[in-house]
């Protein structure tokens, strides 16, 4: 016997386990039935729960149910804290085998009890279960949450930590607005941290709700939300969508102070930086970098307009950078000069020949004839023109 | 008995891989000119290393990943991942004594125990006792088992204060098991399982009945080529309550597993990925 049991170890591999079901799942819902103190519910819950038998889910989804009718009988001492522990065994036991039947029970613990870890884990089981039906519900829950605590401020971040977590899981875009929110609410570190992680998951696209903050908020979460926008899943049509709509408002919008107009002009630099990176060529681009170029913050925000013109290309961007050309060629003539212009100059030649655009042409030949520039831009020009047909 | 134990993951298709592993081999048959001989030769051992838990819709849920020994013999750890969150939600810790699990201790996303499983053994590698720990270390339930040279005769269940709760015990028939008696604490029948066989010898029918011997539920499997293909539930009417389908890798390992209800929705969804071990066996052959 013992060679044999050799033998078989040699060959046993390690492998997921095939699931006749057995007869510990119905000696223990038999035990669990003829329970009769909460501490011999909670044992032959502990049993069954570890069992890992789907088919336990019902008899765990009654025994939740069960729990939450008899709440009063369990307020005080050692029954209080087993009831807790038991709901919360239960919860996640009901979430991991995504049993949807016990929706109604899970949001029932959300309402009906006051544990803020066992109201948690019901709400990330309610995510686990896809209960859609409770989106909204958590979504309010959540928002009203990231305004600001209650008088037990841990005890309304824990729950807060759950509704992300279920609604990360619900991966549905009415998610979205109250966990950005949680981003920068009033929470610890680490739920603000599982908010940013979570809004990546929640939306394929989430344009919708990220042009509603970009148009409604403030300057500083206009910014995180255009981050969101750029790291997001969405089609790159829609993301270039929101991120002309953020220099839209970002140019539009009256800043208080500087520090407003610094904020505004770093959202309008992303917004910049990320129509580059998908190679926008949309009309609406074309207006909204010239007012960049033209009222920017600093060079910095200047020279991205320039490059978002070039790499637009479409006839419209090369007519703006043959107009933004030829302003500064004949400033140069008229003896107005200075580092910044220079700087422009070479930038948006060199940005014109990205364009590979024939308006451009005449503009580059009077850079080219135009012996005031320095020798950079001329070879600038010169090697621009060798790029226009 | 916890069927989703690190020490269970081990449990698989024993079968199956005993017949891929073994097939290639000749048979000793009785040829008096020829001589007993033996030779070492390897084999591929799948060793699970992933599990993968997917939503309806094909989106990943939960993954575990498990962690053995550098010999991957013993495994040592299972880590449940969730969704965004970048540390475990769940460990399963294993305490191994000579490369057996003595104990599995299960801790929360919060890093704190949740709780302590621990397990005894006999000299064969069978289970003698066990005994489940909460978090603050009281004994919520402990089992017991006798084993005749071959088989399991006996569980016996006991609540957190060692009263008796349940009773069952094995029939066999042939060297198969084909009776389950199930019994109360104070020996009061509470249900059996019949298990009922094909002419290959593999299970072709399990029934669950009450007490009065009435037929509550059971599980009807099909096979292809020695394997677990589908397992039904049904009700005593017949109605379907639940199927699991299984797929295989060549080398007999669970590859993925669908459970689906009575109108084939998906309930729940899992894969499963591996690596290889080379085991050394000796292989008898006649020459």
């Amino acid at each position: 016997m013992k060679r044999f049991m050799c033998l078989a170890l040699a060959f046993m591999a390690m492998a997921a386990p095939l699931a006749f079901s057995s007869e510990e799942t119905e000696v223990y819902r038999q035990i669990y039935k003829d329970a009769g103190s909460l501490q011999q519910k909670y044992s032959a819950v502990l049993s069954l729960v570890g069992l890992g038998d789907r088919s336990v889910a019902p008899i765990l989804s009654e025994a939740l149910d069960d729990l939450l009718q008899r709440q009063s009988s369990y307020s005080a001492g050692t029954d209080k804290e087993i009831y807790a522990d038991m709901v919360k065994v239960l919860c996640r036991a009901l979430g991991d085998y995504k049993y949807d039947d016990s929706a109604a029970s899970l949001w029932a613990v959300v309402q009906q009890l006051r544990d803020p870890l066992a109201r948690a884990e019901a709400l990330i089981s309610l995510g686990k279960v896809h209960a859609v039906d409770y989106v909204d519900r958590i979504a309010i829950m959540l928002r009203d949450l990231d305004i600001a605590p209650g008088p037990d401020k841990l005890a309304d971040e824990q729950v807060a930590y759950g509704c992300i977590l279920a609604l990360e899981k619900f991966r549905d875009v009415r998610g979205f607005m109250p966990v950005f929110y949680a981003t920068d609410a009033w929470y610890t570190q680490r739920v603000r941290d599982q908010a940013e992680r979570s809004l990546a998951n929640i939306a394929a696209d989430p344009t919708d709700p990220i042009m509603e903050l970009l148009r409604k908020e403030s300057a500083a979460r206009k910014l995180l939300a255009l981050r969101y926008n750029a790291s997001s899943k969405a089609p790159v049509e829609r993301k270039v969508e929101a991120a002309l709509l953020a220099l839209d408002v970002a140019e539009t919008a009256g800043p208080r102070d500087k520090t407003e107009a610094k904020a505004l002009s770093e959202v309008r630099k992303l917004a910049l930086r990320s129509l580059i990176a998908w190679r926008s060529t949309r009309a609406e681009g074309v207006p909204l970098a010239v007012f960049a170029y033209s009222n920017g913050f600093d060079d910095e925000e200047r020279l991205l307009a320039l490059q978002s013109l070039g790499v637009n290309a479409t006839d419209a961007a090369a007519t703006a950078l043959r107009d933004i050309i030829l302003r500064l060629d004949a400033d140069q003539k008229a003896g107005i000069t200075d580092d910044t212009r220079n700087r422009m100059a070479k930038a948006a030649i060199e940005n014109g020949a990205l364009t590979k655009n024939h308006i451009l042409w005449a503009a580059l030949m009077a850079v080219s004839s135009n012996e005031k520039w320095s020798g950079g831009i001329l070879l600038a020009a010169q090697t621009a023109l060798k790029e226009i047909p | 008995m916890r069927r989703n134990s690190l020490v269970s993951g081990f449990v698989l298709s024993l079968a199956a891989l005993l017949a891929v592993s073994c097939a290639g081999g000749p048979a000793p048959a009785a040829a008096p000119q020829k001589q007993r001989k033996e030779r070492l030769v390897t084999v591929q051992v799948p060793v699970l290393v992933k599990e993968t838990s997917y939503f309806a819709d094909g989106l990943v849920d939960e993954y575990a990943i498990y962690k053995y020994d550098s010999s991957l013999l013993s495994l040592l750890e299972k880590d449940s991942y969730d969704g965004s969150r970048p540390d475990p939600v769940e460990r399963v810790v294993s305490e191994l004594d000579n490369g057996r699990a003595k104990a599995e201790s299960t801790y929360g996303a919060d890093g704190k125990l949740r709780l302590r499983h621990e397990m005894t053994w006999d000299q064969e590698g069978r289970l003698l006792s066990e005994r489940t720990l909460d978090q603050k270390g009281n004994v919520q339930s402990s089992s017991t088992y006798v084993y005749d040279a071959g088989n399991r005769l006996e569980w016996k269940a006991f609540d957190g204060q060692g009263l008796l709760r349940a009773a069952t015990s094995y029939e066999y028939r042939d060297g198969r098991l084909v009776l389950v008696d199930m019994k109360d604490g104070a020996g009061k029948r509470t249900g059996s399982i019949a298990v009922e066989y094909d002419a290959a010898g593999l299970v072709a029918k399990r029934l669950y009945k009450a007490a009065d011997g009435k037929l509550q539920k059971y599980e009807v499997p099909t096979y292809s080529g020695g394997r677990l293909m589908t397992l039904e539930t049904r009700l005593a009417d017949g109605f379907l309550v639940s199927k699991v389908a299984y797929t295989y890798g060549d080398l007999g390992q669970v590859l993925s597993t669908v459970v689906t209800d009575a109108a084939g929705a998906v309930k729940d969804r899992r894969s499963f990925e591996y690596t290889i071990r080379q085991d050394q066996k000796t292989e008898v052959y006649w020459e």
